[in-house]
């Protein structure tokens, strides 16, 4: 989840148990908190690699892509970030190269379920996310699916977020797996304890 | 008994005749292994390949007489302190709304083939059932899933559980 930590993190954390979420990633989180069954883990959302360089190794470090250019320094970005995330403008602006970069990058690729639906009513062309399904489909690229949301009622849940992903073109498994066991495997790296 | 510088020649060149044969049927025999690997490679991608599952259901859907429908259990949640406001949400603008947002990602055509209905709806509990048409579950799913507001008021749709008849799917609302 991409929350942005401007409610109250009971609340969250009832409508998260409602969903089925076990972990939901806060920004401006100081540390990990459980509430309801739902552990919060901090997360820092950046487009400055200085910046993640700063934050804390058990902290969700994902980086912000607004243009293409801020994939340059993808060498550094690597060990720095965890997962890549695309800002809106991104997202509207993916194209082929852009797509072949962020796959070269070896990192998983956060796509907002939110942006997706606000591009549909937008009526606009989704012709970068077919390329990022393609590619995820012969498995080049891992995707995380997540809903985008800036306030609890904007969750979505993950049965939502599979058959949306279904939808847009990926297979069953691969969808499933950008719900459960890709996020799991990043959280994994960060030493959190999942099964 | 020594042999004869002939008779160990022969030898030799038996033994060697052998293991040619041997290397050249094991080789054979990988490059057929190769093969299948490869073989069984291809059917398994075939056999998952988005086409062929579509053809399958197609298939499906020609040769079954029967209309199958699932009836899904569903929970509507208001934002905040809005919840007051929940009372006047009723059966008839769920469904709408519902339809408007199939509508809009999948068109009218296919909104008019998924048999979309709110068969059930109980606005105080705010838990319903929707029905539709299998083959159109995924898309029912992802349509719940645009809808933002209902009434004006900030909402969002859970769904608690998928059945395949009425009857179960009100029993499973009648648990929760």
């Amino acid at each position: 989840m991409r929350y942005r930590g401007t409610e109250r993190l009971e609340e969250v954390a009832r409508i998260a148990e409602k969903l089925g979420y076990r972990i939901v990633g806060v920004e401006g989180l100081d540390k990990v908190q459980v509430l309801n069954g739902v552990t919060f883990i901090p997360r820092r959302t950046s487009s400055d690699i200085n910046e993640l360089v700063k934050t804390k190794r058990n902290v969700l470090r994902t980086y912000l892509i607004r243009s293409p250019e801020d994939l340059k320094s993808y060498p550094r970005l690597r060990k720095v970030a965890v997962i890549v995330s695309l800002s809106r403008a991104a997202f509207h602006a993916l194209t082929p190269k852009y797509v072949e970069r962020l796959a070269v990058l070896d990192l998983p690729v956060e796509v907002a379920i939110r942006d997706v639906y606000e591009a549909v009513k937008e009526r606009r062309y989704l012709r970068g996310l077919d390329y990022l399904v393609s590619l995820a489909r012969s498995g080049r690229l891992e995707l995380i699916a997540c809903s985008g949301a800036s306030k609890y009622i904007e969750l979505l849940h993950p049965k939502i977020i599979i058959s949306t992903l279904i939808e847009l073109g990926l297979d069953e498994v691969i969808a499933l797996k950008a719900v459960t066991s890709a996020p799991a495997k990043v959280l994994r790296g960060l030493g959190y304890g999942i099964k | 008994m020594a042999l004869s510088s002939a008779q160990l020649t022969a030898l030799v060149c038996l033994s060697l005749a052998v293991a040619l044969v041997a290397v050249v049927i094991s080789t054979y025999l990988i490059v057929q292994q190769l093969n299948v690997m490869r073989r069984l490679k291809i059917i398994s991608a075939a056999l998952s390949s988005k086409a062929l599952k579509r053809f399958i259901k197609s298939i499906e859907e020609r040769s079954s007489k029967k209309i199958r429908r699932r009836y899904l259990v569903f929970e509507v949640l208001l934002h905040g302190e809005e919840v007051s406001s929940a009372n006047t949400i009723d059966r008839v603008r769920l469904e709408d709304k519902i339809k408007d947002a199939f509508k809009e990602l999948f068109g009218s055509l296919e909104l008019s083939r998924s048999g979309i209905s709110v068969v059930y709806f109980d606005h105080k509990e705010m838990k319903g059932v929707l029905r539709f048409k299998v083959s159109h579950r995924a898309k029912v799913l992802a349509a719940l899933g645009y809808i933002k507001e209902i009434n004006g008021t900030d909402a969002m749709i859970v769904p608690l559980g998928i059945s395949g008849t009425l009857k179960k799917a009100l029993a499973k609302l009648k648990k929760l």
